[in-house]
């Protein structure tokens, strides 16, 4: 059996990030991941890349690391990012005497804010809310975490690194007081398996208490769910933050053909729990109305819900009272169990610092002298690559399209996902006979994440494994009928007016017309 | 200001609608008919369910009607049902449409993912597709068309036990007819043509095998559906059914292009993209209460360009859809309303139980039994059963009471309630 040099825990950015940080040293590294890469946190966020001013009056530290970051992602994975900016508005609603504060906080932290005229703001975003009476410019972008996962893990393998997803991590094993490796079982399967590794990096984010506690370590993350809604429009093109203090639905983000609002914050007893409560999506709707004028008569897209992994050692704060600092503990000093360290806490805004200090204290165990290179390495853009390397822009997929010398048929309208893509896509996936197979063509693709929610792509791309031997008719079904209530979760919250009206579309296409409910029995 | 007076207007250009401003009109009434856009026709399999049953559907409609009372099937009567379907027919064979099958029992019919759905009655050109019958088939399709995949259907029927096979073949128009895709309807402009016919037909004329009957996508033709369907049979010299495909559907398309040509020789006017904003009461300062007995419609409005163009009548017949359609809006706040009239809806219990946690629940979900209550004669009523509007008929998906995707009964409500509501 391979022995390796780390195992990393979990396929976030953190994870990915942490992972990749030791593979640029050198280091054998596998990554484990009970899904798919970002089917925890990272990919149930806005999508908000923050310029920091967010944490700047009561966070200063976790503005400081954001606005750094910031600039360094930028560099390393210019693809992963639309460089929308950002505005901070002050509404009718907000204490205009935290305006003042939150100035000389950015100023403090080093991020840069211009303060422009309400009617530039509106030239800019006409569909912002008239009455705001100061709006402030800073450099928030919005990014693509499925892109930047998808980047990692292929970096991770360029560089000798392995990524092991649908593998839970089922139990450490210690020996004389170190971790010695971890058992995994397959989510396909069920077997069982050991591997050995010298270290174990934690990253397993709102999880992570339960890996400590796998090595015997007491580790207390708190779990908090925070809420986002999907709009179908992009009402804007700059990200809209509320100029107060931070609360539920202040952040309006542009991503791709939808905006994003977010978030609630609610502590939850089980980081599992990514259920959508409709006081949650009534509360955003009301909360957008605010930024946005006919925010709530939209037509809303699809809820879903991440849990923040939020950490702060000996400390109780919880909620948004928590500060969204990262900590790197070395398990050794701190319970006495060599060879585990874990990261937690941060943002993904971070994720690339957390993941050097916590590759930092691997190194420096495994006395490994050389340097984190990450501030500096591009990543790899394995999708629909750009060249060269510029920011991410929404018409960008759709230039490729018309562009291509072929005029290939869409199999998903609303995202422009062509028969290659899903072909070439299927083809790379390493798992594709999985019946969860067509929710990773969608992180892959954004495969059926447009407004019909996968009626029309989700039989086409079913018949298209089938037809291309990936699958047998059984699998094929299974991973439709796996697809279509993937999708339903996403849509139940939200169903009234023309998103229950889809609904009714979709129900009718994969009930009355394909008959796929007496398949599955 | 008011642009015109008939005996009957019909709010909807759905099936129902169509059906009782055809019914009416055969009983002498003048006619007219308003909708927003098609009904769903266009998402519809093209075949006629009226209830997923097995054996004689005669004696389980007698004991469905027994067992709801308030169902629209026991509301509009299964006279109306049968006369509905006879209707039905009627307009359907003068387009040359001919439609098979009756109560006695359900036809057995596969999906394009090869699943099996009985319906009561088909077009001819489904009728060899029914699964009762014995014999090897062969399902065949365009190769790399997106929206039929033939080895699919066939492999997930030969695992209930059918003896098919599924074929692709070549059709280079699709990658030199359209920019990106090629839709069932565009396909089905192909088929008119007989050199494509013919080179179809010789490419799975020698594939046949065993093969008693073939299968394809429901793209078989549209204006000459008929010739289509028949010299392809001939071409391959054994029966040739249609399969129902992704919408916009074809056979759907069929049946409407069926009723307007019906309804348009009988002198109806059928106004599209005339949406009606809202229903006029008569006389409504000399009554106390917006709705009750004796309370009488006199029109609706529908907003044009220049004016707010009010149409008159004696009779309304709401065929405005359900939740999908239309004819009942949805709000955030859990409020529904029925969009002519706001008369009152009635929903199936709090929002929070009017969906399933899973998507293909066997129950279905909640929501489906929303809408307008009626009463026999089809006119909205209130919980105690009084009569709202007196000159108002409720038709088709706008009714309360059922479920068409969980009873199997979309088109036979279409049917019955359409034709009750057009013959009142």
């Amino acid at each position: 059996m391979r022995e390796y040099d780390v195992i990393v825990i979990g396929g976030g950015a953190t994870g990915g990030g942490a992972a990749l940080d030791l593979a640029l040293r050198g280091l054998q590294v596998i990554l484990v991941e009970r899904a798919d890469l970002t089917d925890g946190t990272s990919g149930r966020y806005h999508g908000l890349l923050h310029s920091g001013g967010r944490y700047a009056v009561r966070d200063p530290e976790s503005a400081r690391e954001c606005i750094e970051e910031n600039r360094v992602l930028r560099k390393i994975v210019p693809h992963g990012i639309e460089d929308t900016g950002g505005f901070f508005v002050q509404t009718p609603e907000d204490d205009p005497e935290y305006a003042e504060k939150w100035i000389a906080a950015c100023r403090e932290c080093g991020i840069p804010t211009e303060e422009i005229s309400p009617a530039q703001a509106l030239k800019e975003e006409p569909m912002l809310n008239p009455a705001i009476r100061r709006v402030f410019r800073v450099p928030d972008a919005a990014c693509d975490s499925f892109d930047i996962l998808t980047a990692l893990g292929a970096a991770i393998q360029q560089h000798g690194g392995q990524v092991l997803t649908y593998h839970e991590v089922v139990g450490l094993r210690v020996e004389a007081g170190r971790v010695v490796g971890a058992t995994v079982r397959s989510r396909r399967s069920g077997e069982e398996r050991f591997i050995p590794a010298a270290m174990v990096v934690n990253a397993a984010g709102a999880w992570a208490g339960q890996i400590a506690a796998m090595a015997g370590c007491s580790l207390t993350v708190r779990p908090n769910k925070g809420t986002m809604v999907a709009m179908a429009y992009r009402f804007v093109n700059t990200i809209i933050n509320r100029l107060h203090k931070p609360g539920d639905g202040d952040i309006l983000v542009p991503v791709g053909t939808v905006a994003v609002i977010g978030t609630t914050s609610v502590n939850v007893a089980d980081p599992n729990d990514t259920s959508v409560e409709p006081w949650e999506v009534q509360l955003m709707l009301d909360e957008g109305e605010k930024l946005v004028p006919g925010f709530s008569q939209a037509r809303a897209l699809r809820a879903w819900a991440g849990v923040r992994p939020l950490y702060e050692e000996g400390t109780s704060a919880e909620g948004r009272e928590a500060k969204r600092t990262f900590a790197v503990l070395d398990h050794a000093a701190r319970d006495g169990v060599a060879g585990l360290v874990t990261v937690v806490g941060g943002k993904f805004t971070t994720y690339r610092l957390m993941a050097e200090r916590a590759a930092d204290m691997v190194a420096a165990q495994l006395n490994v002298a050389r340097p984190c290179i990450t501030r500096e390495f591009v990543l790899p853009d394995v999708r629909v690559p750009i060249h060269p390397p510029q920011p991410h822009r929404l018409g960008h997929r759709l230039e490729t399209l018309e562009r291509g010398p072929r005029q290939d048929q869409l199999i998903c309208e609303c995202e422009l996902v062509t028969r290659p893509d899903l072909e070439a896509a299927a083809a790379a996936h390493s798992d594709v006979t999985a019946p969860w197979i067509l929710d990773d063509l969608r992180r892959d693709l954004r495969l059926g994440m447009g407004p019909c929610q996968g009626g029309f792509c989700g039989y086409r791309a079913a018949g298209i494994l089938h037809e291309q031997g990936h699958h047998d008719a059984a699998q094929a079904t299974a991973a439709l009928a796996d697809f279509a209530q993937r999708r339903w979760k996403g849509q139940r919250p939200l169903l009234w007016g023309q998103s229950l009206r889809q609904a009714l579309l979709d129900e009718q296409i994969y009930r009355g017309l394909l008959g796929l409910d007496r398949l599955c029995v | 200001m008011a642009v015109a007076a008939d005996d009957v207007l019909i709010i909807g250009a759905g099936p129902a609608g169509l059906l009782a401003a055809w019914t009416a009109r055969q009983r002498g009434a003048r006619v007219r008919v308003l909708a927003t856009g098609i009904g769903t026709t266009h998402v519809s399999a093209g075949w006629i369910g009226v209830l997923d049953a097995a054996g004689d559907l005669n004696a389980a409609l007698d004991d469905w009607i027994a067992a709801h009372p308030t169902h629209p099937y026991a509301l509009a009567g299964r006279a109306a049902l049968e006369a509905g379907i006879a209707a039905l027919r009627k307009v359907c064979a003068a387009a040359g449409l001919n439609y098979l099958g009756d109560l006695t029992g359900n036809y057995r019919l596969p999906t394009a993912l090869g699943a099996v759905i009985p319906a009561a009655l088909v077009s001819e050109s489904f009728a060899a597709g029914d699964l009762r019958q014995p014999g090897v088939m062969l399902i065949a399709g365009p190769a790399s068309w997106r929206d039929f995949y033939p080895e699919l259907c066939a492999e997930n029927l030969a695992r209930q036990g059918y003896p098919v096979r599924g074929v692709r073949f070549e059709l280079p128009e699709m990658a030199a007819a359209s920019r990106f895709d090629l839709t069932p309807v565009g396909l089905a402009q192909l088929f008119e043509r007989a050199e494509v016919r013919a080179r179809v037909a010789a490419q799975l004329k020698p594939r046949l095998d065993a093969a008693t009957r073939v299968g394809l996508p429901a793209i078989l033709g549209l204006a000459q559906h008929t010739e289509v369907w028949q010299d392809l049979q001939e071409r391959l010299g054994v029966p040739v059914f249609e399969i129902p495909t992704l919408p916009p559907s074809v056979p759907g398309i069929r049946l409407f292009n069926a009723f307007k040509a019906g309804l348009t020789r009988a002198g109806v006017p059928i106004l599209l993209d005339m949406t009606v904003t809202r229903g006029v009461i008569a006389d409504p300062k000399g009554l106390q209460r917006p709705f009750g007995s004796g309370v009488r419609a006199s029109g609706v409005v529908a907003p044009n360009v220049v004016r707010a163009a009010i149409y008159q009548a004696d009779t309304i017949i709401l065929a405005t859809g359900g939740l999908y359609g239309g004819g009942i809006t949805s709000d955030r706040r859990g409020e529904m309303r029925e969009a002519v009239f706001d008369l009152p809806v009635q929903t199936p219990g709090e929002p929070g139980v009017w969906f399933d946690d899973a998507f293909l629940a066997r129950s279905g979900h909640a929501v489906h039994l929303a809408g307008v209550r009626a009463n026999e004669r089809l006119q909205p009523v209130d919980a105690q059963g009084e009569v709202l509007l007196e000159n108002v008929r409720v038709a088709g998906r706008t009714l309360a009471g059922y479920d068409p995707i969980v009873e199997g009964s979309t088109e036979g409500v279409w049917l019955a309630t359409g034709y009750r509501a057009g013959t009142e």
